[in-house]
């Protein structure tokens, strides 16, 4: 089964709370807890042999999603196909991760510094088993990133990268995403138990994958970005979807 | 020919207490996309396939229920050519309680003693030799162009959990019947763009383009080293994502992982994939 657009989910989530709120036969409660973000800083020489120390982070975040369903293990409806037509079984369908039913919801967007931490607001949800989310990269606005930290992008880290070669860039790198990053590993039976969702962004992986090589010549003031159509912008991007670079965990003890 | 399967002291339990017993049956297909071909139309960039050999190594194939209790296992692996008309027998298990078996699971292993199920002798001793649990041959076709490849996998997965969403989980074994399983085999999965996205679509420019790279060059045949060599950062970024999957660089790695998902359940239904 695809997963149902955006809206959709929700909608979806809006019916289920308000089932709640009419007396629903659902056993699910309704409760609230805190969304933060954090980071991680790069653990060791990434794929390329680049160290990276990041100087500034940051990322513009938009709704975020919680679904009972798990990573890799999905259910799905086939898709059309012409072999049905003459009668023929031939199963095709995508990816092995669908979402499920919506749980909670966070929708403020927030500009978030990943070397300071921050908080995405407090999620709207039911009790349940949880089992993943979706994270929602947006272009910021002026209300949303008053100090212009993004330059219009939805993610941003400036640094420096030191090769084992000796050789260093400074770089200052952006990215925009065409899809929210689905499929984010969150496995918790979660009742109405104290506490919070912390996302912590693990940079090493957001970096492993850049060849800084491949970065532009150093602009006046020594500082590199990454070209379009550079391997490291496709790294970059490849890095900020990588859906482990996401570790979610539920912090005990915290305000409700 | 010689059965090996292990009946669970439990179950003997199981059946003193039951209102009956039943059989099931398992068997193996790799439906039209496997035994025919998968249609130019199947592709987002206009390539067809067509497979000569699908060999898959099943073994482990266990009927149990949610509380530990296994009503039936057979370990021995044998070797399966889903390219040849199915579905194929695979086990039989006779006499077990009927009730519903909630935990079906089955193994794609790289066992070196495995047997022939309907595939050929030397197939069967290739499998074993090389240690693959999993080897296509195929060709791609788009317009004049057509490409062959020749891939052994060694990739060593447990299908657990097995259910149908149409049919439930497991299996219920029917009161003086015989219910059928199938063990399905997905061909198409070989060549999705994403590990994880339910958008994921069917291409192969990238895979035939591998065919350019390495000491041989275009020789028409696409080899796992081949695809070992290009990196999936220098593919579109919006084709071939990973994901979560860890340690996914290269094409290879790529239809490696994609090797894991081939095994589903009674059709469109899913298991669980466990890495071994």
């Amino acid at each position: 089964m695809n997963p149902l657009p955006a809206p959709l989910r929700a909608l979806a989530l809006t019916a289920t709370l308000l089932s709640l709120g009419c007396g629903g036969k659902t056993e699910a409660e309704r409760r609230t807890f805190a969304v933060t973000m954090t980071a991680t800083a790069p653990a060791a020489p990434n794929e390329y042999g680049w160290t990276v120390t990041p100087e500034a982070a940051q990322v513009s975040v938009g709704s975020v999603r919680f679904f009972e369903g798990r990573v890799l293990l999905s259910r799905r409806a086939p898709r059309f196909d012409w072999y049905s037509l003459i009668g023929g079984t031939a199963n095709a369908h995508p990816g092995h991760y669908v979402p499920g039913d919506a749980l909670g919801e966070v929708l403020n967007v927030r500009t978030v510094d990943l070397l300071a931490g921050g908080t995405l607001g407090d999620a709207n949800a039911v009790t349940g088993s949880y089992g993943s989310l979706e994270l929602t990269l947006v272009t910021p606005t002026a209300a949303t990133d008053a100090q212009n930290l993004l330059g219009g992008h939805q993610a941003h880290v400036r640094g420096t990268a030191t090769h084992t070669s000796g050789a260093t860039v400074r770089f200052d790198a952006t990215v925009d995403l065409t899809k929210a990053i689905e499929g984010v590993r969150f496995e918790r039976d979660l009742q109405k138990e104290s506490g919070s969702v912390r996302i912590a962004v693990n940079l090493g992986k957001w970096m492993d994958r850049i060849d800084f090589a491949t970065a532009s010549l150093p602009d006046a003031s020594g500082v590199s970005t990454f070209p379009a159509e550079s391997q490291a912008q496709n790294g970059w991007v490849r890095g900020v979807e990588d859906t482990s670079a996401y570790v979610v965990t539920w912090v005990e003890g915290a305000a409700e | 020919m010689k059965k090996h399967w292990l009946m669970g002291v439990s179950c003997l339990a199981l059946v003193a207490c039951s209102s009956g017993e039943g059989n099931v049956t398992f068997t193996t297909y790799g439906e039209d996309f496997i035994e025919k071909q998968i249609p130019a139309s199947a592709f987002e960039d206009g390539w067809s396939v067509k497979y000569d050999k699908f060999l898959v190594k099943l073994g482990e194939v266990k009927v149990a229920n949610h509380e530990g209790e296994t009503a039936a296992e057979q370990s021995p692996a044998k070797v399966y050519d889903v390219h040849r008309p199915g579905p194929v027998d695979v086990a039989t298990f006779n006499d077990l309680a009927s009730a519903e078996w909630d935990e079906v699971s089955y193994a794609i292993a790289p066992v070196t003693d495995a047997t022939a199920g309907n595939a050929d002798a030397e197939d069967v001793t290739r499998m074993n030799t090389e240690g693959w649990s999993v080897y296509v041959e195929g060709t791609a076709t788009k317009g004049t162009v057509t490409k062959r490849f020749r891939w052994g996998f060694p990739t060593n997965t447990v299908y657990e959990h097995c259910e149908n969403e149409d049919i439930g989980n497991g299996v219920t074994v029917p009161k003086g019947g015989t219910e059928t399983v199938q063990l399905t085999i997905h061909g198409d999965h070989l060549f999705f763009d994403d590990l994880q996205s339910a958008d994921a679509k069917m291409r192969f420019d990238a895979i035939a383009a591998a065919d350019s790279t390495g000491i041989v060059g275009p020789d028409g045949d696409i080899t796992l080293d081949e695809l070992g060599l290009v990196d999936l950062t220098s593919l579109p970024s919006n084709q071939y994502g990973t994901g979560g999957a860890g340690s996914v660089r290269t094409l290879r790695d790529f239809v490696t992982a994609l090797v894991r998902t081939v095994g589903h359940y009674r059709g469109e239904g899913e298991c669980s994939p466990r890495v071994r």
